[in-house]
Parts: C-alpha cells; structure tokens; sequence
C-alpha cells in the first residue's frame, strides 16, 4: 500500500495545502484557523470602546492621547480544530483492492493536511455496526505516520453499518470537520450518520469512492450477481439477470441517477459531496474537486 | 408372433421428446459472479420491471381483447367468398304483378302491362333456357294473395312454361307486392344463386342484387281518371253528389261526369234524371305524371238539369256515376253507384198516460251519438191531448203507464219492438205473457244484474236505485230477466222472430235511472234490435266486411249468385266488382228491408305510377360452399386458444 500512494512525493505535495474551514467553528485552542471571534493574537482586528471589568493592560493610550477617550484593541483568534476521518471497511470498498488502498489515501491525505497545520486528526475504521479508533487523537507528524504505518494491517470485510457513528460517545460540537469515506452501494441508511455529524454542528464532507468495475462494469452476460457482503446464495441481495450491453447503459444511467440521489440530499443539508472513482489520480481529486469544494486552499 | 403397429406414423409424435430436450439444453444457463455490491443492478431491474410490467399489462389487455373480439368474430361464422359470377345454370324467379294497375292499357301500343309484362317474362325464360340444360324457373303472380302460376319447372316443360304464361289473367284486385317478394326470397334461401325478375308498374327502390326490378309503365302512353269516391248530403234541401275524382298520368285536361239518378221519388210518382258536369284538371303538361284529386259536387238543380225547374224528392233507387274519356288506360274505374240515398231512420212511437220528457230527451241524445250512421225520428203521442196512437209502421213502440184502448182493441204492434214501461194491471187484458200485480214500494234499492245480455252490456244495474215496482208473474218463459230487485225481476226482453218486447216494471220518476246508465241502454235497445247493415255502401274489391241484421236473415245477391246468413255478425268478402244486394228478412210482420253496396275496383290501383316504400335485402349470394365458413371456426378457436395461453403465462410470470 505504501508503494502506490504513501510516497515522500505524495506528502510533499500535501505541504503546499491547508484545509479551509468555516469560521463558524469554535475549534479549540491554539491553532492555525482563524474564526469570527476576538482573541489573543497579535493581528489588529479592531477597536471598542472600555467598558468597567475590561483589561486595562488593553486600552490603547494613543488613541486616549488623540480622543481623551478609553479605546481597547481588539485582535483576531485562530484555533485548532478537530478533523474526524470515518471510513467504511465493509468487503464492498475492500473487494477491488485499488478501491480500498484510494479510500485509504483519501483519508490519509485529509489527514496529513490536518496535522501539517496543527489541528487534531483521528480515523475511524467502519463495520458491521461498529466503529474502531486503533490510533487514538492524533496530532503532529510523528504520531501520524506512525499511524498511517499500522494502516496496512486493516482488513476489509464484513457488511456496511453506519449506525455506530451515532454511538460515538465523545463526538465534540462545533469544533471540526467529519469526512465520511464509503462507497455509499448499500441499502444501510447512510443518511443518518451525515445527520448526526450535523447535529454536533461539524463541516461535513460525503466522500464516495468507486472502482472501475463499479463504474463501467465489464462483464456481459447471464450471471448470478452475488452480493460480496451477503451470505452467498440464497442471500436476498443477488439478483439474476442477462446483462446486455444496453443493461450496462441502463445500469451506468441508474448510478448517476444515485449519485445524483446523494448529492442532493447533501445539498439540502448543507455538507459536501464528492464522488470519485479510482480511475482518477488522488491528487487531481485533492487539487482539482477538493478546491472547487473550497475545502482546501 | 409378430408385432405390427397400424398407424406407425404415430411416432412423429416422439419427435417431441427432442423438442423437450431442446428446450432444455437451449434453456438460459446463469453464471455466478461475485460483485461489490448489487445495489445499483437491484435497482435497475426494479426499474425495467416496473416499465415492463406496465408494458406487460397492457399486453395483457390487448391479448384479452384480442381473445373476446377472436371468439366474436368466430361465432359470426366468417366465411371467404370467391369472386365468381352467378352461375347461368341456377334458378329464375318471376314475380308478375298481376294488381288491378297492370290492366292500364297503353295508347300507343294497346296491350296491357299485364301482357306486356307476360311477353317480357317470356322472353326472359326463353333466353334462359337457350343458354342452361339444368335451371329451374318459378312464376308468382302476386295478387292480393301472391301464389305461384308454377314453380321449378325446367327446360322439359318448357311448353307447358309458356301455355300457363299465355292462360295467365291480371286480377282487379289490389296486388300484395311485398308478400310477393318475400314469397321469391325463400327460394334464395334455398339456392344463392336464385335471380328474382320482377315484373311491375309500382317504384321500388333497392331490393337488394337479386331482385332485378323491371318496371313496365309506359308514361308516354298511359293515363287514367277514376272515381274515387262519392259521398251524398244535402244542401239546400236537395241532394247533393260529392264526387272524387283521380286524375294520373298525362291526362286528358277535360272529362265529363254524367250522374244518372234512377227512381227519385218526391211522393208524386217516380222520375229519372240525367245530369251531366264538365270537369278540367289543371295539367301540368311538363309533368307527364302528374297525380290530381279534384272533388266535384253535383245537384239536380235548374242549372244541372237543363234549365228545368228543381225537383226535390226523398229517396232514389239507384245513382250511376260515370266518366267518359276517350284514351282512360284503366276502364274498370270509371264509374261508379250510389244506392239507397238518405241514412236509415229509426222510427220511433211513445205513448203514455203521464207523459215525461226523459224518453223524448234521452233517444235526441242517443241521435246526436248515432248522427253520422243513422237519424231518429221520435213521434210523442199523449192521451190526455186526443191523440191516436198507431200500431204500425214503427220500428220502436214505447207504451208507459198502460196501453192505448185503441191499440189493444187492433192488437199489439207486430211490425216492431214494443217496449212497456212501467206498466199497470190493464195490460193484463193483452195477454202477453206476463201478469202484473201490485205495485210496491221499498226504501231506495240497488238493482241486481242478472245473466249476461247484450241489452245490458256496459250497463252497472248496481247504479240503479228503485223506490217502487210491479210485481210481475211471468207466465211465457221466452221472457229472460235481466236485471232484478229483491229477486224480482225489473228488467225483461223478449226476443222471438214473432214478438221482440223489453219491460221495464218500474216509473223512471220514482227512481235514479235516467242519467248515463239510462243512455246506456237506450243505445243497447237500438243496436240489439236495429243494428246497422252496412256502416257504408261502397267497397273496395277484396275488402273483407262484416254485416249484421234487424231481423231474422240476410240473403245477399250479387250476379245471379246468393248467399243467405243467419248468424250475425257475419263476414263476407267482396271477390267481384259490380252491385251487392243484402235482403234483410225480419221475422215480424215487417216488409224486407234492401241494402245495396257498390264494389268498385281499389282506389289505389287507380294510380298509375304509385311508388312503394318496401324495403328488403335480397342478395345474391356467391359462395359455393358452406365447409370454408366451418373451418375458419376452428382456426380461430385454435388462435383464441393460443392467445390464452399467453395471457396466462404474462399473467402467471409477471403479476403471480
């Protein structure tokens, strides 16, 4: 897995970018993102008037000198914020091995530009209803690579559940972004995961990846499609059909039409979305849609 | 032993077990292949289903439909005709129209439609049989009951073909075309390629393709004027002959009517008239069948009876009309007679001692009712006025109270009904059967009806309250009780050829009679007794009539020939044209009454170019067998079937 995205290149690349957050977000202290609220940095934001209580070590005497009047100095705030990376491991994302290994990279870049500039990351691995957090809070480069080496030994199997996100005890409010890391082919209400992170008032990004195989299916004739997640046959999920190539257009048709199902429910609860298949090189996602999302500067 | 099989050919039938195999090893085979995940096919084939199962619905529909008008069209028996012509070697069927119209003779020619019509069948079946060795021709001659001259006769009798065609006569009769027709249709039902000629002067429109309508007037040449009618009245006190005339054709725009007037009696001897009235029809010259009905009134009048003084008289024995014109097609129309002038009167006597209005305004009322079939003449006659009561020469004596001194002494009428009303014990004395005792009198009592009579028909005796009545002891058993009170009788006719005499034992003033239920039987009394003849004297030939008598019999006479009837109401068919003389003989001391009636020829024969508006399909039919129809049925059973078939599958692979 190294060997395809984990370069010294990659990360090189992911120095030049930062994440672009709302200024909405409270964060925490002592980051590098500023937000709409006054605070101890040395950037002039601007003036008020001194009111009894404030801090005397404040009022700017020039201005007192020029006016007669008791002004304070007021400056800009930056905090650090906290950017949860959630990843579906069920056996759909893990069957095409290229799949899995972009999901990973998607996951490991947003991270790597959350730790470059000093906000807090953690990843949290997905499946069959429940969720795994093997490196705890992340922050600084050391703690993340070293995380990013024990991601080889991931195993993706079992059925897509993204109910566990809601049992997630200690989720914070108000204080980061949640980029959710799936291919989305399930029947599992997905919809209620996204509604949770906007509840604790999180940036939410909906990252669906898919294979070539899933984008383009390549095979052509009657099959028994068996459902990787399900029990084999018999399973309710496999579905017998004589796949023509005008079944190929239709099934190409019904994709976009769920995609588009997807992105519209995001619109309309103001998180993002992006779709990428794995025939498109990572950085071109991060560079190119991750920028257009304004997710990333 | 050896084994043979009779139909080895049956073991085609195995073929089908490679069929079975086949369809088994042609049977779609599905490969297992493991996919990320399903989702997206899942929904695609939900989504094809959806659009396929609306497809499938609506072939299903179709299918069913499909099936109902298959199984319509089967039961219709669909049949395919082939596009041969009519075989020569079928049937000719030739209906000659042998009504009173075809006697029309042409000017120019001077035969007869009938003849003419006789000389083209010939020539049609001679033509026939020049060109067939095996058809069959048939002759209707369609009367006023269409019967056939023959029927199926061939090319061996020929002879015998035209012999009966030169024997045949047109009748003066109305001609029933359309049962003629109809009489022709059943021989296309029994062979399609029967071809009707029909011979005729009436327009037919559309037939149908087997009847060929040959049409034999010749417009040119013919035309007619007819006596349609005559009717008589009376206007200033003379009689007046309203004559309707029919002009058809291109007719001659003048005729004379000539009105001969045989025995007019005015009570100073009899005396014969002649009158004759120049009549124009407005012609339209262009119109060559022009159809005119002109009314012509004639009076014996100075201006009508060459400038000699007017001559009133009662009655007449005989009027002849007629017609004379030169070129008229049709003879057997032009005239025409009247009998018997005035309607008959009902003469009626009443008498009584105690004279009341009821009798006088019931029969007036009774006349009003009766005014356009017969009058009444009504003579009261009162004792206490020193009037003489007559006992003949009536057809009605009514006698109340009691019965004249004078009458009794000469006897009771014998020349007509003699009707006591409320009658005492001096009429005892005149021995008529009936003893009347005490009047008694009761508190108002409903009458009884007794048995059914026709004196009482239409009568509810229940309406009738009594408050007094006579007792009476009948001692003549022809007298039947009609109506009774406390089981006496109040009502009593006797009808003998001898003596015909109603009772009524009870004053009119001492109860509720008079009033509808008394109108009721007046009406009753005169058509019991005195019912009319004739409702009218002329006739048409053919017309059926139903007659009934005043007395006993009724001979009726027509050319030398006689026919006598003793149960009325009788029927009788007028066969000929000319004078019908009906005899009535009553069986009191009465003189025979004579009727006359007039048979003419029907009224509408005299037009000479009528049209008809029967509408039949006769057609010529060109199918030479029946077995093709019998297949296509099973050939769409087989499809309905099929058709099934796949409805069930559709059904059972996509709703099941």
């Amino acid at each position: 897995m190294k060997g395809i995205y984990f370069t010294d290149d990659f990360f090189d690349r992911l120095e030049r970018l930062a994440l672009n957050f709302p200024t909405t977000l409270t964060g925490y202290f002592g980051g590098k993102h500023r937000i709409n609220k006054y605070g101890q940095t040395v950037e002039f934001a601007d003036f008020r008037q001194y009111q009894p209580g404030d801090d005397i070590r404040r009022i700017d005497w020039n201005l007192y000198a020029r006016l007669g009047k008791y002004f304070l100095k007021l400056y800009t705030d930056e905090r650090q914020m906290h950017i949860r990376i959630y990843i579906d491991c069920s056996a759909s994302v893990g069957f095409y091995s290229d799949k899995s290994q972009y999901a990973l990279a998607l996951a490991v870049a947003f991270g790597y530009m959350a730790v470059r500039n000093n906000d807090k990351v953690s990843f949290h691995f997905l499946k069959d209803g429940k969720q795994s957090d093997p490196f705890g809070l992340i922050v600084g480069k050391n703690s993340f690579f070293s995380a990013v080496g024990k991601m080889e030994d991931i195993v993706f199997s079992g059925a897509t559940d993204f109910s566990a996100i809601s049992k997630i005890a200690d989720m914070g409010s108000n204080d980061g972004l949640s980029v959710l890391i799936s291919d989305f082919l399930t029947d599992n209400s997905w919809q209620k995961a996204v509604d949770y992170f906007l509840f604790k008032k999180q940036q939410v990004l909906v990252c669906q990846v898919l294979g070539k195989e899933e984008l383009s299916p390549s095979y052509s004739g009657k099959f028994d499609l068996v459902d990787c997640e399900g029990i084999g046959k018999g399973d309710t999920r496999n579905v017998q059909l004589s796949i023509t190539r005008a079944m190929i257009e239709e099934y190409k048709k019904e994709l976009k039409k769920y995609k588009e199902e997807i992105k519209k429910f995001c619109i309309a609860c103001n998180a993002a979305f992006l779709s990428v298949g794995t025939d498109v090189p990572v950085d071109k996602i991060i560079y190119r849609e991750l920028m257009n999302l304004e997710l990333v500067r | 032993m050896i084994l043979r099989w009779l139909l080895p050919i049956g073991f085609v039938g195995l073929l089908a077990i490679a069929v079975l195999l086949a369809i088994y090893l042609l049977r779609p085979q599905y490969r297992e292949k493991r996919i990320s995940a399903t989702v997206v096919w899942k929904r695609v084939v939900s989504r094809t289903k959806k659009q396929r199962l609306m497809l499938t619905n609506v072939f299903i529909f179709l299918v069913q439909a499909l099936v109902l008008v298959i199984i319509a069209v089967g039961f219709a028996e669909p049949r395919l005709y082939s596009k041969t012509q009519i075989s020569p070697d079928s049937e000719y069927v030739v209906i000659l129209d042998s009504s009173a119209s075809m006697r029309a003779k042409s000017s120019a020619s001077g035969d007869t439609r009938f003849e003419r019509a006789v000389g083209m069948a010939t020539d049609k079946i001679k033509e026939y049989f020049s060109e067939t060795e095996s058809g069959a021709v048939s002759v209707i001659i369609a009367d006023s009951n269409p019967s056939y001259l023959f029927s199926n006769l061939k090319k061996d009798d020929e002879s015998e073909i035209y012999s009966r065609l030169d024997k045949a006569e047109c009748s003066l009769e109305e001609g029933n075309l359309e049962d003629a027709i109809t009489l022709a249709g059943k021989h296309l039902e029994e062979n399609p390629y029967a071809k009707i000629f029909f011979y005729t002067d009436t327009q037919f429109d559309n037939l149908g393709t087997a009847v060929e309508v040959i049409n034999i007037c010749d417009k040119e040449s013919e035309q007619n004027i007819a006596i349609l009618g005559c009717t008589v009245g009376i206007i200033d006190n003379q009689y007046a002959f309203e004559i309707v005339l029919g002009a058809y054709g291109n007719v001659t725009r003048r005729c004379d009517v000539a009105v001969d007037i045989t025995g007019a009696d005015n009570g100073n001897g009899k005396q014969d008239f002649h009158l004759e009235v120049p009549v124009n029809f407005a012609v339209n010259e262009n119109n060559q069948s022009l159809e005119q009905i002109q009314r012509v009134t004639v009076m014996a009048t100075n201006e009508n009876y060459g400038g000699q003084p007017d001559w009133f008289f009662d009655v007449y024995e005989e009027t002849k009309i007629s017609i004379s014109n030169l070129n008229d097609s049709i003879p057997d129309d032009d005239q025409f007679y009247v009998y018997g002038g005035m309607r008959d009167t009902i003469k009626v006597e009443y008498w009584s001692t105690d004279a009341n209005s009821f009798w006088q305004l019931g029969f007036n009322n009774l006349a009003v009712n009766m005014n356009k079939s017969r009058d009444i003449a009504f003579k009261e006659i009162y004792q206490d006025q020193g009037m003489v009561a007559e006992n003949h020469g009536f057809d009605f004596y009514i006698f109340e109270h009691s019965v004249p001194d004078e009458v009794l002494q000469e006897g009771l009428p014998t020349d007509g009904i003699i009707l006591l009303a409320d009658p005492d014990s001096t009429i005892n004395d005149a021995n008529i059967g009936l003893s009347f005792n005490q009047t008694v009198k009761i508190p108002s009592t409903a009458c009884v009806s007794g048995e059914y009579h026709q004196l009482i028909q239409y009568m509810e005796p229940s309406k009738i309250h009594l408050t007094q009545y006579s007792k009476i002891t009948v001692e003549d058993d022809s007298f039947k009780p009609l109506i009774f009170i406390d089981d006496n009788p109040v009502l009593l006719v006797k009808n003998t050829p001898s003596s015909k005499m109603i009772v009524l034992p009870f004053s009119i003033n001492m109860s509720d009679f008079y009033g509808d239920q008394f109108q009721i039987f007046l009406y009753n009394l005169v058509n019991y007794f005195m019912p009319t003849t004739l409702d009218k004297f002329d006739f048409n030939l053919g017309e059926k009539v139903q007659f009934n008598c005043k007395g006993e019999s009724i001979e009726v006479e027509h050319n030398e020939k006689v026919q006598n009837f003793v149960e009325f109401p009788a029927e009788l068919t007028f066969d000929d044209i000319g004078t019908y003389t009906f005899t009535t003989t009553f069986g009191l001391n009465k003189e025979d009454e004579v009727r006359r009636a007039y048979v003419h020829v029907s009224t509408a024969e005299s037009n000479l170019f009528e049209t008809s508006d029967f509408r039949i399909n006769l057609n010529a039919k060109e199918l030479d067998g029946e077995s093709q129809g019998r297949d296509f049925f099973i050939w769409f059973a087989v499809l309905s079937l099929i058709l099934m078939v796949i409805e069930w599958y559709l059904q059972f692979k996509y709703i099941l």
